[in-house]
């Protein structure tokens, strides 16, 4: 059941992309978009399941992650173009009291998008985290993205 | 004039777009190790490509185009990180270890 409507949405979305093209590129996004479902559920099993809620939930953080997502890029492109690129690389070790494998992946990805950090790391709730300075960590070790994930998704868990 | 405004405000978000995307090809070619590059491309390139595309959504107007390139910026916005972070978590397995401003320590 679950195969089907993994299916459904990976077809839909291909005909977003695809429509008035024809049978034959629609075929394929269906033959497609089964194998990805059932690649997806082979390696990924009940990990990934979510209420229609916190579907919902997911998106607007996500959206709301987009202001923190455009001042990243800004300082990134900051640093690159000054002349000295005051970067002073480190890896930190960080311990996330989220349970849910899928809450802890979704913070390793605002990890990623947040400025001077990039996830390298995540073996059950310890991240190891690439900071290009070490302030640039302050964020994550204050728990702000976490608590809003834990809000979003382990009310239930 | 509405036209006008709609028109300059895509080519905007155009040039921005167009620029992250060169300042994350600067970093590539700037920054010192992988890890570091790694920054620069996750974080520059999906914001290019968003305002690029938001761009085309404004010129292409309400049709199903825009849902098109709505579906394309949420593909990004997704895949951008976790691309990101497959490609770090290969080279920390692999053993490949952080550049950091220590003295003797060469950029690659």
């Amino acid at each position: 059941m679950r195969w089907i409507r993994l299916t459904a949405a990976g077809f839909l979305f291909w005909l977003i992309l695809t429509a008035g093209l024809g049978w034959w590129p629609g075929l394929l996004g269906l033959v497609l978009a089964g194998l990805v479902a059932a690649i997806s559920l082979h390696y990924l099993g009940s990990q990934t399941r979510l209420e229609t809620g916190e579907t919902l939930g997911l998106l607007v953080y996500a959206l709301a992650l987009i202001p923190m997502v455009i001042p990243a890029a800004w300082q990134v492109l900051r640093l690159v173009l000054s002349r000295e690129m005051a970067i002073a690389p480190e890896v930190i070790k960080y311990r996330t009291s989220l349970r849910r494998p899928l809450a802890r992946a979704a913070l390793a990805n605002s990890i990623t998008l947040t400025p001077g950090t990039h996830c390298v790391d995540l073996e059950g709730d310890l991240l190891t985290i690439h900071c290009l300075k070490a302030r640039f960590a302050t964020p994550i070790t204050d728990r702000i993205l976490e608590r809003r994930l834990a809000r979003l998704l382990e009310r239930t868990a | 004039m509405t036209g006008l405004a709609l028109t300059a405000v895509a080519g905007l978000l155009i040039v921005a777009g167009c620029g992250f995307f060169l300042a994350g090809t600067i970093g590539l070619l700037r920054l010192p190790d992988f890890y570091c590059r790694l920054h620069a491309t996750t974080k520059c390139d999906p914001i290019g490509a968003v305002l690029i595309l938001t761009g085309a959504a404004l010129l292409s107007g309400p049709e199903i185009s825009t849902i098109r390139i709505l579906a394309l910026i949420a593909l990004i916005v997704i895949t951008s990180p976790t691309a990101g972070h497959a490609l770090a978590r290969a080279g920390w397995h692999a053993g490949h270890v952080p550049w950091t401003r220590e003295p003797g320590n060469e950029p690659e």
